[in-house]
């Protein structure tokens, strides 16, 4: 006992110590020597985005084993994750950064919802700590300037561009059998934002919109929804919502036996959920979805994939993305070759790493935003999901119309 | 829109929702009738009776209609016992400091529920959730029709046990004339932990009803107690009958108003009727002037 | 008094709060009696009631009631004891039928006997027979008061206290009503008679006490006191 306790106790010391005098050379120096290097995670894990949450974490945390498996950082030594819980709130999101500021870490990844992204970039902008965007897609996140933050995923803007030139791709492959739709989404920045940008821009895609309906989160029925749906018989239902909200509308679409063409969603918060395919799939059957999405064709993607469900978890997009992520700062801070944070912002800024899980371009970061990121466009199919589009990373050809 | 093939449709859901709100506002009017007070913790009571459902699920593998059996008589139990020796002590004879007892109740419930299970947003997932009766031109969800004739079971069994038993003989007593029943030899404070216990275990039961298709956290309660206590306002403080009947009403006014204003606007109807009942007939349907 | 005492109130003080009401009080009742306390309003008479049946606690004295101490009971002990408290305004259930009201009356004592009793309540009040199954709150005034004491006779009294019976009565109602406590009686129900109206209780009661400001001042058999012009006009203002 008397062995083991001396070392922990001089360390504590050292740590203590160079947090007390709280400069930044001190812990690069001891960094330096190849102690380790501290990356902050940060997620809500606890509050109404807890599963998104946790499968972020989940995704950062197989990372970094992987990483100081392989022996850690290059010159830097292992990852010492620093774990953080933004309570699926701003304020949450913003303790955590002062915490993981003074704690000494050299970056951040995560935040998964947009208004904790938001919260989280400028936080940390005030100490120049290079923050690394998990998910969160509000385009806001990376227009105002700050030097720090970083997307690697896609976002808003690009997605909907993307869902809707898919669409109209589909639609006019399949000899335009759809005209109109119904939007179902639910009544925040996420929703909203996506209702009124599909109001603006299908009709020039010849689509006629028939009705927008609105609905807050929560919404537990959904009956009245799917009548309104049932009354007019739309072509296409597009649903933009989160997963709960989503998996009720579509089972309760099938239990009130309205089908129409498509179920055609953007970023929906359920269609490219393996947790939906597997528990309703009868509900799910045929949905396509514009979303996040792994490689289907990349090695490493499925040895990840394999991974979290042999760990009994879904393989979720929070994972492969928050993995992706922890992967680039790793890689970031190799190049750096140190903890400080204007180096590993400079590296982060010149990144054209490409060994990550995502059916992405080349990295390219223009204003912090990864101009090489983009969404695919998934379907239910066979009790699976498949990418569809874009061509190059697809597994099977869009079934559309869905079938009787 | 005004078409009857989404118009009849609507209304029957809102009749199937209803009646479980009326049997969260029946707990409420009885504790209400009897006691004098409006119980606040009827909610955080309600929060706690959903994490029993749903726990009761998760970890025994009791199925919610089942676990009626066992909650309504758990809950019956607790909220004789807050009323006996935690909420009746406390006031100290004095009925109006009840009600500021059961506001500290709901935020220690709360609380404790909050730091026991956290702020998550739970659900529970039974094969049945989602099968339908085809009546040919709907559907109807098998849970809310299964809810709703529970609720009427209850309601009956509820007036039985009034009508027909020395103890509900007794309740009606004390409602209204409490020193002739103390006269009669009737433990009042027995009356008044009696009356807490139907009313919880009325909250237990619709916390089975709603788990099936509901979710749960350890705010939820608030939401349905707003409802209900709408609905005892529209029905008449006190009125058993009203808050059957309030409560029907109140669930087709929440299902057209959303049919009309929108999901996100659906609850207004709900509270226009309210503001409406104060106005016009403060006493509610079923209320008489005091 | 030869037998023991029913009831035995010895040197009582009660009162509410500051206000002392009752400044020791003593009085008994033997089984069968009817004893009469009289009093102009305000003397005290109610808290004696509501002390005897424990609705207000005794500070100070006893009270004993067949053989038992029963000053620190509380109501249900007392009424299960067989001393039933008919009180002032009624206190009958409006909302319920002259039926379950009367069932209540024997909601804590001689509960099994429950039909056997109301048709002896029947016998004595017919009206309330032809009434059974409207609501309390719907009878005439002395149809109600019929109503109180029927539930009061439904716990097989010992003693029943009658709290101003007469009162709000029409002169031909308070006549039955007087009768109606010698029949009472005759089933052997002592009764403790408290009321304004001395003239009519001096003529049914055995004795009767005095009250006045929280004590009694005067006590012995009715007819003497009836006999006394000048009692009557210093304590009974008549």
């Amino acid at each position: 006992m008397s062995e083991g306790k001396f070392p922990f106790s001089r360390r504590t010391f050292l740590a203590t110590t160079a947090l007390g005098a709280a400069t930044v050379a001190m812990p690069s120096v001891l960094r330096a020597q190849g102690a380790g290097v501290k990356l902050g995670i940060l997620h809500p894990v606890s509050g109404a985005l807890s599963y998104s949450g946790t499968q972020g974490r989940l995704g950062a945390t197989i990372a970094i084993d992987e990483i100081n498996a392989a022996g850690g950082i290059k010159g830097l030594g292992k990852i010492d994750p620093v774990l953080g819980d933004a309570q699926s709130s701003a304020e949450g999101g913003t303790a955590e950064v002062e915490k993981m500021n003074s704690a000494g870490v050299a970056a951040i990844v995560g935040g998964y919802a947009s208004a904790v992204c938001l919260a989280v970039s400028q936080a940390a902008a005030r100490y120049d700590l290079p923050y690394v965007v998990d998910v969160g897609v509000a385009d806001s996140i990376v227009t105002r300037g700050l030097k720090n933050t970083f997307r690697f995923g896609p976002g808003f803007g690009v997605i909907a561009k993307t869902a809707l030139s898919n669409l109209a791709a589909i639609n006019d492959a399949a000899g335009k059998p759809a005209k109109t739709v119904m939007i179902v989404h639910e009544d925040s920045l996420f929703g909203s934002g996506l209702a009124k940008l599909l109001n603006a821009q299908l009709p020039a895609q010849g689509f006629q919109i028939l009705e927008t309906i609105p609905h807050p989160t929560p919404t537990r029925d959904f009956n009245n929804v799917v009548l309104k749906i049932k009354a007019q018989n739309p072509d296409l239902v597009i649903p933009a919502n989160y997963y709960n909200e989503y998996v009720l509308l579509a089972r309760t679409m099938q239990q009130q036996k309205v089908k129409p063409k498509g179920i055609y969603s953007v970023l929906g918060g359920a269609a490219s959920s393996y947790k939906f395919v597997k528990e309703f799939p009868e509900a799910a059957k045929y949905i396509m979805d514009c979303n996040h999405w792994f490689d289907p064709k990349n090695p490493k993607a499925l040895a990840l994939k394999k991974k979290v469900e042999d760990q009994g978890q879904f393989f979720t997009y929070e994972v492969y993305m928050n993995y992706s992520c922890v992967l680039l700062v790793a890689d970031a801070l190799a190049r750096a070759g140190s903890a400080d944070r204007a180096k590993v912002t400079e590296a982060l800024a010149s990144s054209t790493f490409k060994d990550h899980v995502m059916p992405y371009g080349p990295t390219k970061f223009v204003n912090g935003q990864n101009e090489g990121a983009a969404p695919a466009n998934t379907q239910v199919l066979d009790g699976d999901i498949k990418v569809v589009l874009p061509v190059a990373f697809a597994q099977a050809k869009p079934v559309f119309p869905m079938p009787a | 829109m005004l078409s009857p093939v989404i118009l009849i449709p609507a209304i029957l859901n809102g009749l199937l929702t209803g009646a479980v709100y009326a049997l969260v506002a029946l707990g409420l009017t009885l504790i209400y009738g009897v006691l004098h007070i409006i119980n606040f913790a009827h909610g955080a009571l309600l929060s706690a009776a959903l994490f029993a459902a749903f726990f009761a699920f998760k970890l025994l593998g009791l199925d919610p209609y089942l676990a009626a059996f066992l909650l309504a008589p758990a809950f019956f139990a607790l909220g004789y016992g807050l009323q006996r020796f935690i909420i009746g002590p406390a006031s100290r004879g004095d009925d109006r400091n009840m009600l500021l007892i059961t506001l500290g109740l709901s935020v220690v419930i709360e609380n404790v529920l909050l730091y026991a299970f956290r702020g998550d947003t739970r659900t529970i997932e039974v094969p049945y959730a989602f099968e339908t009766i085809d009546l040919g031109f709907t559907f109807l969800p098998i849970p809310r029709v299964i809810g709703f004739g529970v609720v009427f079971v209850v309601a009956l069994l509820l007036w039985a046990i009034m009508r027909f038993t020395d103890t509900g003989k007794a309740i009606r007593a004390v409602a209204k004339e409490k020193l002739g029943a103390q006269l009669a030899g009737i433990d009042v404070a027995h009356v008044y932990a009696m009356t807490f216990g139907l009313g919880s275990a009325c909250v237990a039961v619709a916390a089975c009803l709603l788990i099936p298709t509901y979710y749960v956290n350890p705010m939820v309660g608030d939401a349905f107690v707003l409802i209900a206590f709408t609905i005892v306002v529209l029905g008449g403080m006190g009125s058993v009958p009203g808050a059957l009947i309030g409560g029907l009403v109140i669930g087709v006014v929440e299902s057209l108003s959303g049919l009309f204003l929108g999901e996100s606007l659906g609850q207004i109807g709900i509270f226009v009727i309210f503001i409406a009942v104060l106005l016009v007939r403060p006493t509610g349907l079923f209320g008489v002037k005091a | 008094m030869t037998d023991r005492p029913l009831l035995d109130v010895r040197d009582l003080h009660a009162g509410y709060g500051e206000t002392q009401v009752l400044r020791g009080v003593s009085l008994d009742v033997a089984p069968g009696e009817i004893v009469a306390v009289l009093g102009s309003n305000g003397v005290g008479k109610s808290t004696f009631n509501r002390t005897l049946s424990g609705i207000v606690r005794a500070r100070a004295g006893s009270i004993q009631f067949d053989g038992a101490a029963i000053e620190h009971d509380k109501p249900p002990a007392i009424v299960a004891r067989g001393l039933i408290h008919v009180p002032e305004g009624r206190r009958i259930f409006p909302n319920m039928t002259v039926g379950e009201n009367l069932d209540l009356g024997s909601y804590r004592r001689a509960k099994p006997r429950r039909a056997q009793n109301r048709e002896r309540v029947f016998g004595i009040f017919p009206r309330l027979r032809e009434r059974e199954a409207q609501y309390a709150g719907t009878l005439s005034g002395g149809e109600q008061q019929m109503l109180a004491i029927g539930r009061g006779l439904m716990a097989e009294p010992k003693l029943i206290i009658l709290d101003e019976p007469s009162l709000g009565l029409s002169p031909l109602l308070v006549e039955e009503l007087f009768t109606l406590i010698g029949r009472i009686r005759a089933d052997g129900v002592a009764i403790l008679l408290v009321e304004q109206n001395v003239v009519q209780s001096l003529e049914v009661a055995d004795r009767a006490y005095i009250l006045a400001e929280g004590t009694f001042v005067m006590s012995g058999a009715a007819s003497a006191i009836a006999a006394d012009p000048e009692l009557k006009r210093a304590y009974l203002g008549l």
